[in-house]
């Protein structure tokens, strides 16, 4: 191999810049949620993806909408979001007075309500905007799976039939998207993607919808 | 400048004036060619592009002393060019590796590049903004082409262009092919063409003329590679395959608009079809 044919593939070999692979925090001194939303979209339209599963076991009132504006950019998707609410943390929350910090830790009241009254509002208002664009026929549908199963990583992934699908890891929740200096990661390796698909298939045949989680809430 | 001929010169420099990118492309001029006479300069934040035509003897010395001077009224900066080099030659090519910047034809190269493999490979992600800006307005392509950074290239593209189609009708079943050499400078040199069909190689040679040329063989080739040589020396060489059957795969989109919390929501409606010609 001559020099120059050495350097042009050492170099090919460095040159593998990813916009979807990528600390955002890092990339751009101001990062804009925006400009990864938009990256997003284009990608998932770029394959042409028809079913997308989203899964955060965070989940916040603000997040289905920041879903929505990924991926409703083509008609008739089907977009799934698999989540469990764990945000509401398991004790109710304030900001313990000496070290501001607000772990879950910190045992007290917040705005006089109980865990249970503020998961309930957190899942009310999710079913609320569910109910809203499915009526507006923005997607084919849209389905929020409450996992029975723990589960920590979140990632965006879709698997249409024939095609290599494409599955984003997200180093952080939807709700803390493009801040603490989390990444996201692009994976192409197929065997972790069966993985993924059968994680989905789990969940789907373990998981309960928000009426169920409603209901739940308010017997407990 | 000698015999209508101009060394295209372009510089991409940084703020220390470190060499970015290069080239000069020794250009054949036709009566309808601009030349550029002194250096020009265009800034893009901290990088700046500097182009000018050089004359053949300029370019030469540069290659020689591998520095590259431009000269500005209050003043001059000294580009410093690397030190390894290395010469190939850019086919036309379905399957070419290497970067040609001229659309449909071949050239000669000569590569300057640095000898220790030090390189940045950030660089041009850290700075993707300005070096779209930079391509598009120059025509250059070192972001899809990495190894293009921090080098200087030599170009003298050969004027040569080839017409290549295959035929099947009233003349018989094969080919046609013709030349165009628009200053005339390889008239009678001989053209090898190597016509393929299901395995089988059928070669016809003829001396490069202006004229269009039927080879009828039987069958329309499957693919063909053409070389020209002239003085000995290879001027010309394409290789590719001829299309018969083109798939297509189309998207039909249309658009759906939806208010939502008072934006309005633009939805693609994307219906696959796919046909063959």
């Amino acid at each position: 191999m001559s020099r120059w044919a050495q350097r042009k593939a050492a170099i090919k070999a460095e040159s593998d810049y990813d916009s979807l692979t990528t600390i955002p925090m890092i990339e751009f001194q101001d990062p804009k949620p925006q400009l990864v939303v938009e990256r997003i979209a284009e990608a998932f339209k770029s394959v042409n993806a028809r079913r997308i599963y989203v899964a955060d076991p965070y989940l916040n009132e603000t997040d289905v909408d920041l879903v929505r504006r990924m991926f409703d950019g083509v008609f008739d998707r089907e977009v799934t979001i698999i989540t469990r609410f764990d945000n509401v943390p398991a004790e109710p929350l304030t900001l313990c007075s000496k070290c501001r910090s607000d772990t879950a830790e910190v045992k007290g009241t917040a705005g006089g309500k109980s865990r249970s009254e503020r998961r309930s509002d957190v899942v009310t208002v999710v079913k609320n905007t569910v109910v809203d664009l499915t009526n507006k026929r923005i997607f084919k549908s849209l389905r929020i799976l409450v996992a029975n199963v723990k589960f920590h990583d979140r990632f965006i992934f879709c698997y249409d039939d024939g095609s290599k699908g494409l599955l984003l890891w997200c180093g952080t929740s939807l709700n803390h998207f493009m801040s603490q200096y989390s990444g996201i990661v692009r994976i192409s390796n197929r065997s972790f993607k069966r993985q993924v698909v059968k994680f989905i298939e789990l969940v789907e045949s373990d998981s309960k919808s928000l009426d169920s989680l409603l209901a739940e809430i308010e017997n407990a | 400048m000698s015999e209508g001929v101009v060394c295209r010169t372009i510089v991409v420099l940084d703020s220390d004036n470190r060499l970015l990118y290069g080239h000069s492309i020794f250009w054949k001029l036709s009566a309808l060619d601009y030349v550029v006479r002194s250096w020009k300069k265009k800034k893009f934040g901290h990088i700046a592009v500097y182009f000018s035509d050089l004359d053949e003897f300029e370019i030469h010395s540069v290659m020689e002393s591998r520095q590259l001077v431009l000269n500005f009224e209050s003043e001059s900066i000294v580009v410093v060019i690397p030190s390894e080099s290395e010469e190939a030659f850019l086919e036309q090519s379905y399957d070419a590796d290497e970067y040609n910047p001229f659309g449909s034809l071949c050239a000669a190269v000569k590569y300057f590049f640095p000898a220790n493999a030090k390189f940045d490979a950030d660089y041009l992600s850290d700075n993707k903004e300005r070096f779209a800006q930079i391509e598009s307005e120059f025509g250059l392509s070192v972001s899809t082409c990495p190894h293009l950074l921090e080098t200087f290239s030599v170009y003298t593209p050969i004027r040569l262009e080839e017409d290549f189609r295959g035929i099947e009708d009233h003349r018989g079943t094969g080919y046609e092919i013709a030349f165009s050499d628009p200053f005339s400078l390889y008239q009678g040199a001989n053209v090898l063409v190597q016509a393929m069909t299901d395995g089988a190689v059928n070669e016809h040679s003829y001396s490069l003329d202006k004229e269009q040329h039927v080879v009828v063989t039987g069958s329309v080739p499957d693919s063909v590679v053409t070389s020209v040589t002239f003085a000995g020396k290879l001027v010309f060489r394409s290789s590719f395959s001829l299309l018969k059957k083109i798939s297509i795969s189309s998207s039909i989109v249309s658009q759906r608009h939806v208010e939502h919390k008072g934006e309005v929501i633009t939805q693609s409606i994307i219906e696959k079809r796919s046909f063959d010609v």
